[in-house]
């Protein structure tokens, strides 16, 4: 027995002798987050993730809304858009395509958690540049809240830190403006007026200020939105861009300097490029010609003059692309444009002429603003996208004005943006009522395809007519034999009324919501 | 048979082993004592037989008690024994066999020996964890097949050759693609909400599941119940346990086995043609009110597209018929070589196995190579080494042909093609069909140039063991473990652009364009390599005795494993020549496709094995494992997972054979044990943060990527346990006529790990652990054998049937309280399907209008109910569980199998029931509900099957099979319903085979031992109530890569 005892000895040593091979995890892909707050250059790269905020999708997402609205129309006649503007699908608790519930509270709960770590793990950073972090989260997180409050309205659940397991009760308006502009306030006091070459596209004063115009715009807080807009100018940086065509062709690796641009997100071939012109080009590009511009929207640009445009004017009707405003040059590909070289042809019969069904155009116009027209591989966009401009940072300031009254200052505002569309008679307007139609038909026109629209429609309580019981138009050219062209105006949504009830003015809350936590209740015109 | 012939045969014989033996010399440099056992002085010859129809029995050992010295008879049942004396005692012993204790004189003539088959099996060997067992001696539920059995059905991939034929495991084969033609596997059914994939182990290490050559398996075992504690936190969703086959102690045995197959799909529905197209299409958009005018054919295109097109522009083209070829082969090729002496044995083999693929250009290629080898080096050390090779190659299209989810793919090509038009304009390029939304759509010309995808892996795989039994001790051994496997895996996937003449509906023209991927007309390459390296340990006491009565077996291991791996890829775009596509002819560095990476794992555990029993009696084992995963904080990292068994062979009782004799042996065992699963992501009990591979802003010049918060840890993650309870029975009666095997469980799973995002509302975004211990799910089932085999005369058969069932419930969940009963999970098996209850069609405007609705609905579309009676169907409120998993609760398999003289033949029927397979609704890979191909007419404007336009409701056929013809897709919310749930159940003629063997005689000349030609196949027949489609196929999908059926032809030589 005493072999025994020996020979287990031996191999229990042996076998212990093991024990040695470690099974302890070893981090081969990820890093200890201590690395996040270990120095600037570590939490600049924790910053970088919130900016595609403000622009990755470049326009995409705002086209798409647009088509919402009444300035675009989706070719595909069965386009998820198409669907729900006619009323075959509708907005529900559980299916919303403009929700944006989930995108938000994730994008709240990332700025929260950097805030949180920022103020227990990043004390040893440099005061000046902790401000700043602070500043820009801030930003992000006041936008995400913007955007919350746009869809929900104003009636969303606030949180200032992290959440600690028990569901809230949604806040009412006043509160969510209140902490909307608090955080704007906040980042505008912390961030830089200005940043140096190197550094642009990063977050500013003048942004965070842009932005609280615009969030006031939609709280109806008119003289918080004025007041914005003055601290804004006050620093003595923006003005409008010469030119409106050139305004939407930079790339940010020319390095223009642009006065104009207030916040703008740029791109950079090969690796960080955008598919939009892909998307949504003429078939002859290469494009897939998804979306269109309706004659709704064609009419508003009006002749150079100033004079509005009429179908029901023959010489006007004769040749209706001829003597327009230069935004409409700038912004509508139509029949008879010059294009990558070629004349554009929309005729019935041609080659990207009109017809229903997809894959060309159902207006008879393609978009021509936010394309490259230099662009050969469709899919590696990168001209510069703008978050705020300084163009609609003036249409808010004359819609502040002309709520609150001030006739005089609200049409300068607007005028100064016509003045750069060409115009050289200013518009003048008499009362409220007139100034403020003036100033929605100009955000229409200035600001078309970047996504305004659809929601302007809603908090100017507009969206119920406009939206509803109407159809949109476009315009079906035949050639004639003897090559002339008839123009003829055509029911781009085949006959069907679009659908735009009044409770969509306020998204419901949606259904994941509801079942999950206890402390919040439907709006009650959802219930 | 003449002594004379017989003894210079058996010379030949011995001169062909030398011959052999010095060959393997050159290989190995291990011979040299090969033939040493042939060295003689006086020999007793004998040929052993079976004692029913006479055939030679191979493998057959033979003892001299006296010497001890041990010898195999050969192929043809001849042996060869050096003796002293005249009179000598042999054992004779085979498995399947009652063993013969007999003395023979010896003289010069062979002397002939009969073995009587043992019904019962009593001795076969069963694989258990880390050894195996005598099958009286099994107290757990562990079923087993060999590797044999797998002859009898045509060569594929080796997972779905398991179909049916194991009770217990639960497979589905959803693909017929060379190469990932492979089934899943479960055993048991689901056992967590989890991760359920069985831990895989081949020869004792854990590795992926083999791809080899069916002819290199001895043996394939499942611990389906507590044995599996072995295995620890690994355990809990059972083990499959492959072992290779081994060299025997034999003269070298040379088979060659070669193979040609066909063949076909098993179901594909028939689409429309052009006439039937514009007939349907037009037919629709009457129906949807579209106005003459607007309709998308006029009466001239509808004329020429029906009775043929004078101005070309349209034509009728079966785009799957030219997809599809009319079969497509598979060659299979086989070596093996078999011998050994009381020494040494080896078992060496090689084989190539070449598949085509239905549609051309895919395919699977695999070359095989294994040499096992044992030696006992000295009387108490025992070396084996395992080596084994493996290189193969998968290929398809550019765009791929697999499922059709995928973007692009060419089988969603093929369903989005018009079949209006020709397949080629005047000029002999493609024509593609515009379809809006999608872009331009032709297989034919994305199969075949699209570019290509390939797949090459490379597994190399060794052990080597050494087993020293410790002198002075009887029955204490030593024994180390160690693998070592490598593989490499390269992938190559390049698009190539291609010009296309698109019709484009819209406008009525055709127009050159490149094709939809081929954006700009840029051809692009991307090459992946990855690297990957595992070396396991295992050291071992093992302790086996008997006292008496008393028999005890013991096993104490301890087991280290670490696994790494790298990876590389890259990637250019811009060819000049594309002829020969490689990084290095590419004009821009794609810079997003430089990448690598590296990560490692490793765990360790220590497992032991206690078994005691008494008189063969009463049988008791007691197993376990203390066991470590690196997944787990450390305070939560270790822990014990035991189990004990017990069995009664309740025919050894002297009372129970006086009772009972028809009863052969009964044996009732029960098992109790708990077992492990830790399959989550790693690292979720550390915060941590990872660097995004892509940049996401542009700041100034500089690109900037971001660093992002990885997960929210849970530090105190533990692993989720299961318990298990086995109850069995095992007899045979009547003298092995009739064999039964039963077994009945019970599982619980506590702790499980799962995500909490359905629990907490979407404000918290996301802040909350990824993991969590939460929820309970049990399971129960049963498996049942039942066998017979018999002889009459020349004719030997036998029949083998096994059903199992395998039900889980969910007791507890993260399910939110508010979450109506009708639509929770609790209560509920796992996998159940979720939707809208159909009601029929709507008839009439008036039905309509006095129902709830989803949404804007047309008469002919599918009615819902409204479960909650509010007036509107809507998702929250009104789904409840409309079909059961796509995994079958029940299979079955049924065998039969005979051999009248030369004549063998199999069969094997496998079904499966109790599961349901959606058409449409959820899309499991991107979690999209939407229609399909198969449930709506013109689906994404492509083309549609010809049942669904046919039975459509119309006005004039109000009582139809399918919902209303339209082209529109808002239909009513009727693709979330149960009218698109099918009865998953079938029954297959899954394999079935001849075979011949030539008579000996014919063959002594040609000294070739053995010939046998065979004629076989595999799902021949298939009864379901899915006429059109495969009832294996996947759950909602746009097109899938149809299930084959397969003939085969072979041939195998024995010298």
């Amino acid at each position: 027995m005493k072999l025994i005892y020996k020979y287990s000895i031996l191999a229990l040593t042996v076998m212990l002798s093991f024990q040695s091979c470690s099974i302890e995890p070893e981090l081969t892909d990820v890093y200890d987050e201590r690395v996040a707050w270990s120095g600037e250059a570590n939490v600049e790269l924790s910053l970088n993730k919130f900016y595609p905020l403000i622009g990755q999708s470049y326009y995409s997402a705002h086209v798409n809304q647009d088509a919402y609205a009444d300035l675009l129309k989706k070719n595909t006649p069965n386009d998820e858009v198409n669907l729900l503007i006619l009323g075959s699908s509708t907005i529900t608790p559980g299916a919303n395509p403009l929700d944006n519930w989930s995108w938000g509270y994730t994008w709240i709960r990332h700025c929260n958690e950097f805030l949180d770590g920022l103020q227990t793990k990043g004390v040893g950073l440099p005061t000046e540049f902790y401000q700043r972090a602070e500043g820009e989260v801030l930003f992000f997180r006041a936008y995400v809240y913007f955007e919350l409050a746009k869809r929900y309205g104003a009636s969303v659940i606030l949180y200032d830190g992290l959440n600690d397991g028990v569901g809230r009760p949604l806040s009412k308006p006043d509160e969510v403006w209140n902490f909307i502009a608090a955080d704007l306030d906040k980042a505008a006091a912390q961030l830089p007026a200005t940043v140096p070459a190197a550094k642009r596209g990063k977050i500013t004063k003048g942004a965070a200020l842009g932005l609280k115009a615009r969030a006031m715009l939609y709280a109806k807080r008119w003289k918080a939105s004025s007041d914005a807009v003055a601290s804004l100018q006050a620093l003595n940086l923006y003005d409008l861009y010469p030119d409106y065509r050139a305004l939407f062709n930079q790339r940010r690796s020319e390095g223009a300097e642009n006065k104009e641009s207030i916040l703008e997100f740029g791109f950079l071939a090969p690796n960080f490029t955008y598919s939009f012109d892909y998307f949504f080009g003429p078939p002859l590009d290469g494009g897939y010609a998804q979306i269109s511009p309706t004659e709704n929207l064609v009419k508003e640009y009006q002749m150079a003059d100033g004079t509005d445009f009429s179908w029901n004017n023959p010489v006007h009707a004769a040749n209706p692309y001829q003597g327009r405003e230069p935004r409409f040059y700038a912004s509508i590909l139509y029949n008879g444009a010059t294009w990558k070289g070629r004349t554009l042809e929309t005729v019935v019969g041609s080659k990207e002429g009109y017809a229903v069904g997809g894959g060309t155009t159902s207006t008879g116009y393609y978009m021509r603003k936010l394309f490259d027209e230099k662009l050969t591989d469709l899919g590696r966009g990168e001209l510069t996208f703008y978050f705020m401009r300084y163009a609609e940072v003036l249409l808010i300031q004359a819609e502040a004005m002309a709520e609150q009254g001030q006739l005089s200052a609200g049409l300068e505002a607007l005028n100064k943006v016509r003045r750069r569309a060409g115009f050289t008679r200013d518009l003048t307007a008499t009362n409220t009522g007139q100034l403020l139609s003036l100033i929605r038909r100009e955000r229409m026109v200035e600001l078309a395809f970047e996504g305004h629209r659809f929601w302007d429609l809603r908090r100017w309580g507009l969206a119920t007519s406009v939206l509803n019981g109407t159809h949109a138009t476009g315009v079906k050219i035949t050639k004639g034999t003897s090559g002339n062209l008839t123009y003829e105006l055509v029911d781009v949504d085949n006959g069907r009324s679009r659908v735009y009830p009044e409770k969509y003015n306020r998204f419901p809350i949606p259904i994941a919501e509801l079942q999950r936590n206890p402390n919040i209740e439907q709006f009650n015109e959802w219930k | 048979m003449k002594p004379f012939k017989q003894k210079q045969l058996s010379k030949e014989g011995q001169r062909r082993d030398l011959r052999f033996s010095r060959s393997l010399f050159a290989l190995c440099l291990l011979s040299c004592t090969f033939a040493r056992s042939y060295a003689q002085q006086s020999r007793l010859e004998g040929v052993v037989r079976n004692a029913t129809n006479r055939q030679p029995l191979e493998r057959v050992s033979i003892r001299e008690t006296a010497t001890k010295l041990n010898v195999a008879t050969d192929l043809s049942g001849r042996f060869s024994l050096p003796v002293e004396g005249n009179k000598v005692r042999l054992l004779l012993t085979a498995i399947g066999y009652v063993s013969k204790d007999t003395i023979v004189t010896v003289g010069n003539k062979p002397i002939e020996f009969l073995l009587k088959e043992d019904n019962t099996k009593l001795d076969e060997v069963i694989i258990v964890g880390y050894g195996q067992m005598k099958k009286a001696s099994v107290t757990g539920a562990i079923a087993q097949m060999s590797g044999d059995e797998l002859k009898t059905a045509p060569t594929a991939n080796l997972s779905s050759m398991l179909q049916g034929r194991l009770p217990g495991l639960v497979t589905r084969q959803s693909s017929g693609q060379p190469g990932s033609d492979g089934a899943s596997l479960m055993v048991r059914g689901y056992n967590t909400l989890g991760n359920n994939s069985p831990l895989i182990i081949v020869d004792g290490i854990e590795r992926e599941f083999p791809q080899i050559n069916p002819d290199e398996v001895e043996a394939i075992s499942v611990l389906k119940d507590a044995s599996a504690a072995i295995y620890g936190v690994r355990g809990a969703n059972g083990v499959i346990l492959i072992t290779t086959k081994k060299g025997k102690q034999q003269k070298p045995t040379l088979n060659y086995k070669g193979s040609y197959a066909l063949s076909k799909n098993t179901a594909f529905p028939e689409f429309l043609n052009a006439a039937d197209y514009v007939k349907y299409y037009n037919k629709a958009q009457e129906l949807d009110g579209v106005a003459e005018t607007s309709r998308r054919f006029n009466v001239d295109e509808i004329e020429r597209i029906t009775h043929g097109d004078p101005q070309g522009i349209f034509g009728n083209t079966d785009w799957f018929n030219m997809l599809f070829k009319s079969s497509a082969p598979t060659v299979t090729n086989n070596l093996t070589l078999n011998g050994g002496s009381d020494r040494y044995r080896y078992f060496v083999s090689t084989g190539a196995f070449n598949q085509d693929g239905i549609i051309d250009r895919t395919s699977y290629d695999r070359y095989n190579g294994r040499i096992n080898f044992d030696a006992d080096i000295l009387d108490n050390l025992k070396l084996s080494l395992n080596i084994a090779y493996r290189d193969d190659i998968r290929k398809e299209p550019g765009l791929s042909a697999g499922l059709g989810n995928s973007y692009a793919s060419v089988f969603a090509q093929a369903m989005m093609s018009y079949p209006f038009l020709p397949a080629y304009n005047a000029a002999g390029i493609p024509v593609g069909s515009l379809n809006p939304g999608n872009g331009n759509q032709n297989p034919i010309a994305a199969r075949d140039l699209s570019g290509e995808n390939s797949i090459r892996s490379n597994r190399f795989q060794s052990n080597l063991s050494l087993e020293y039994e410790v002198p002075g001790v009887s029955g204490l051994r030593l024994k180390v473990n160690g693998a070592f496997d490598k593989g490499y895996t390269m992938r190559k996937a390049y698009l190539l652009p291609y010009q296309l003449d698109v019709y484009n509906n819209a406008t009525r023209q055709y127009a050159l364009a490149f094709a939809r991927h081929a954006n700009g007309g840029v051809a692009s390459l991307n090459q992946w390599f990855t690297d990957s390296w595992q070396k396991t340990i295992q050291p071992s006491i093992s302790y086996a005795n008997k006292f008496g009565a008393h028999s005890v077996n013991a096993l104490f291991l301890y087991e280290y494993m670490r696994t790494d791996n790298s990876s590389l890829s890259g990637g250019r775009r811009g060819y000049p020549i594309t002829d020969i596509m490689d990084l290095n002819f590419g004009e821009e560095v794609i810079d997003n496709l430089v990448k690598g990476g590296h990560g490692m794992f490793s765990r360790a555990g220590y497992s032991f094995r206690l078994n005691y029993d008494y008189a063969d009696k009463y049988l008791l084992e007691v197993l376990g494992r203390y066991d470590g995963s690196p997944m787990l904080p450390a305070h939560t990292r270790w822990d014990i997972f035991p189990a004990v068994s017990a069995g009664w062979r309740i025919s050894k009782e002297p009372f129970f054979k006086e009772a009972l004799d028809v009863v052969d042996d009964l044996k009732i065992r029960g098992s109790i044990g708990k077992l492990g699963n830790d399959r989550i992501g790693d690292y979720q009990f550390l915060r941590t943060m990872s660097l995004g591979a892509d940049p996401v802003v542009l700041i100034g010049n500089t690109l900037g990527k971001p660093l992002n918060v990885t997960t929210v840890p849970n530090f105190d993650i533990k692993w989720e346990t299961s318990t298990t309870y086995n109850g069995g029975l095992e007899a045979t009666l009547w003298k092995g006529l009739l064999g039964v095997e039963a077994d009945v469980f019970y599982r619980v799973t506590k702790d499980i790990l799962q995500g909490q995002s359905n629990l907490n509302p979407p404000s918290f975004g996301g802040y909350f652990p990824n993991y969590i211990n939460s929820g309970i799910v049990d399971s129960r089932g049963f498996e049942l054998v039942l066998s017979h085999r018999n002889t009459i005369g020349d004719f030997n058969y036998k029949v083998r049937g096994n059903v199992s069932f395998a039900r889980s419930k969910v007791i507890e969940t993260t399910e939110n309280a508010n979450v109506p009963d009708y639509l929770r999970r609790t209560g509920r098996p796992i996998g159940l399907k979720y939707g809208f209850v159909a009601d029929g069609f709507f008839q009439s405007e008036e039905e309509i209008m006095s129902s709830a609705l989803f949404g804007p609905t047309r008469v002919g579309e599918i009615k819902l109910k409204d479960l909650n009676g509010d007036g509107r169907i809507t998702f929250d409120q009104d789904w409840t569980v409309i079909g059961k998993s796509d995994l079958p609760e029940m299979m079955f398999g049924l065998n039969l199998g005979g051999s009248y003289k030369g004549f063998d033949f199999s069969a094997f029927f496998q079904g499966a029931a109790r599961s349901d397979v959606a058409l449409s609704g959820l899309y499991t890979n991107s979690g999209i509900y939407d229609n399909t191909f198969y449930t709506m007419p013109f689906y994404q404007d492509g083309n549609s099957p010809k049942y669904l336009v046919e039975n459509a409701w119309t006005p004039e056929n109000t009582n139809a099979k399918y919902p209303r013809l339209s082209t529109q897709s808002a239909q009513s919310g009727g693709k979330f319903s149960s009218f698109w749930i099918k009865d998953g159940a079938y029954l297959r003629l899954k394999t079935a085979q001849i075979g011949y063997t030539l008579p000996a005689s014919w063959l002594n000349k040609a000294k070739i031992q053995q010939v046998r030609c065979f004629v076989s196949g595999s799902n021949l027949v298939t009864w379901s109530s899915l006429p059109y489609l495969d009832p294996e196929m996947p759950s909602v999908n746009q097109g899938y890569y149809p299930q084959q059926r397969v003939y085969e032809f072979g041939l195998s030589l024995t010298f």
